[in-house]
């Protein structure tokens, strides 16, 4: 969280569990290819920078998202990347009802063999991978003079 | 055929200038989606390695595989890697015929005997001892056993090749069969799409040529570059269909809007292509971008799988995806904790960005 950057909005979980709910109970009623065994859950939403981040559950996907604190003016569908500390991720802009979010596809449609436990995990071990920085890459075995000079150190240089 | 010359020869030979290739290189690598330290790797690949000959055979098939093929984005995909295939054996692009075109073909054998790379387009068929494809005088199904008997690996082009695609379909009248249920014992890579994407094509034999090794695979012999994600994964359109916003006819509101097309049949949903990220003719669109839904004519048997405007009803045939090697399922039917949590690591993994530089792709004609 950026301290210079008060106030901070209020967490948007319920916002989105219910701009969702709606969209669940009217248009896609009656759409085929859900998962009945989901919820409509917003998981783990967290600050990141100017914005919430999270994931969100639903009978028909399991997305990342991002609500930004003020409210983007690009059009939904427009893409737009982010560095997480996984990487780059590619998101593309929404509207959930009144929402403005950004979204990143994880899993569409959600097959039937995921359960609501399932899901819940699939998508928590989902923003695990996205938070944790990639491993870095095995380094040599400590050589003398790096023991000498300081792991790392290139006294040539 | 000339002496062995390298991939560079031939491309300066074009009068393509170095700067030209180095590009190249790096367009090669990032639509690859590799670093950009691996563009040196493959511009040392084709100024060192001698060229890998490639035969390109046709069966039953229309000609798209070659038709995308030929009009690659970047001019120099098509230059560089045409001139090395065309020099060899194309029956629709070479410039000999008849007996002196089938004598290429048996010299390319000989002198590159297990180190050639087969591309097929196309399929065979077998149904009166493969009277209905007839190349050279012979059974299509003939010349694809001969020459695939010395190949070092096969590149089968297209929905043909890969599944059957429309001559296979129902009720394959001339048994029609992919490849792969002729030729058994040779690594076969599959680039199905009717056509596959121009990008996609160029980028899977630079690949093989420059590394000389196979891009990697999933389980069913896709590249996983290039057919690791659903349509639907990466469509622009997708923002609509998570808030439930469906075009319900092709002039209504929700089609002039440029919301999702699911309701009009689209597959993107159960379709493996890189259409919603390369995108065709130089990156410009997509069949959904144009207002259409997707066909799935990337996928196994699209043909009888009903018609291209039949909704998608069933979700009972989406697997499990832990990685592109393992769909399955469980004992019990539903996913454990270890299973999910291996299924979202690749779920992120896929959704990492590539970036495939079409400005500069432009920028260079």
């Amino acid at each position: 969280m950026n301290p210079a950057v008060p106030p901070c909005p209020p967490d948007p979980s319920a916002a989105l569990e219910a701009a969702l709910t709606a969209i669940l109970d009217g248009p896609m009623r009656d759409v085929p290819i859900l998962n009945p065994q989901l919820p409509v859950a917003a998981i783990g939403l967290r600050r990141l920078g100017p914005a919430w981040f999270g994931a969100l559950l639903t009978p028909w996907f399991v997305n990342l998202v991002l609500v930004p604190d003020a409210a983007p003016a690009a059009a939904p569908g427009t893409a737009a990347e982010f560095d997480l500390p996984c990487g780059t991720l590619g998101f593309l802009h929404a509207r959930y009802g009144e929402l403005h979010v950004l979204c990143c596809s994880l899993l569409s449609p959600v097959p039937p063999l995921y359960d609501e436990a399932g899901a819940r995990q699939f998508a928590a071990a989902a923003l695990d991978a996205v938070l944790t920085p990639p491993a870095p890459p095995p380094r040599a075995a400590l050589s003398r003079r790096e023991l000498l000079c300081g792991r790392g150190a290139r006294p040539h240089e | 055929m000339a002496e062995i010359e390298t991939f560079y020869e031939v491309m300066r030979r074009q009068g393509i200038t170095r700067r030209s290739f180095l590009k190249f290189c790096s367009l090669t690598a990032a639509a690859l989606g590799l670093s950009p330290a691996r563009a040196a790797e493959i511009a040392a690949a084709m100024e060192q390695k001698p060229r890998t000959p490639v035969l390109w055979l046709h069966g039953l098939e229309c000609t798209c595989c070659s038709e995308s093929f030929i009009r690659a984005g970047h001019p120099l995909a098509k230059d560089v890697v045409l001139s090395m295939l065309s020099l060899d054996y194309d029956d629709t692009l070479m410039a000999s015929a008849g007996h002196h075109a089938e004598a290429i073909l048996e010299e390319v054998m000989t002198k590159y005997k297990g180190n050639y790379i087969l591309a097929v387009e196309g399929n065979p068929s077998l149904n009166m001892d493969g009277m209905s494809c007839i190349v050279g005088g012979k059974p299509f199904v003939e010349q694809l056993k001969h020459v695939a008997k010395d190949c070092k690996a096969i590149i089968a082009w297209g929905a043909c090749a890969s599944w059957g695609c429309v001559q296979a379909a129902r009720p394959n009248p001339t048994q029609a069969v992919p490849v792969h249920k002729v030729i058994t014992d040779k690594p076969i890579i599959k680039v199905p799409g009717c056509p596959p994407i121009a990008e996609v094509m160029t980028g899977v034999i630079t690949y093989m040529l420059t590394f000389d090794r196979l891009p990697e695979l999933d389980r069913q012999g896709r590249p996983k570059m290039f057919y690791g994600q659903r349509i639907h994964d990466k469509c622009y359109r997708r923002p609509h269909f998570d808030a439930g916003q469906f075009a319900e006819a092709f002039d209504d509101d929700g089609a002039r809007k440029g919301y999702c097309l699911y309701k009009l049949g689209c597959k993107g949903p159960t379709t493996y292509n890189a259409c919603s990220t390369v995108r065709w003719n130089e990156g410009t669109s997509f069949p959904i971008q144009s207002g259409h839904g997707c066909i799935g004519c990337s996928e196994d048997g699209f043909w009888d799988k009903g018609s291209f405007y039949d909704r998608l009803t069933n979700i009972q045939q989406f697997g499990v995806e832990q990685n592109a090697d393992r769909v399955g399922a469980t004992a019990a039917g539903v996913v454990g904790a270890a299973v999910a949590a291996h299924a979202a690591v690749s779920a992120v993994t896929r959704a990492r960005v590539k970036h495939v530089q079409t400005d500069e792709r432009r920028e260079d004609r």
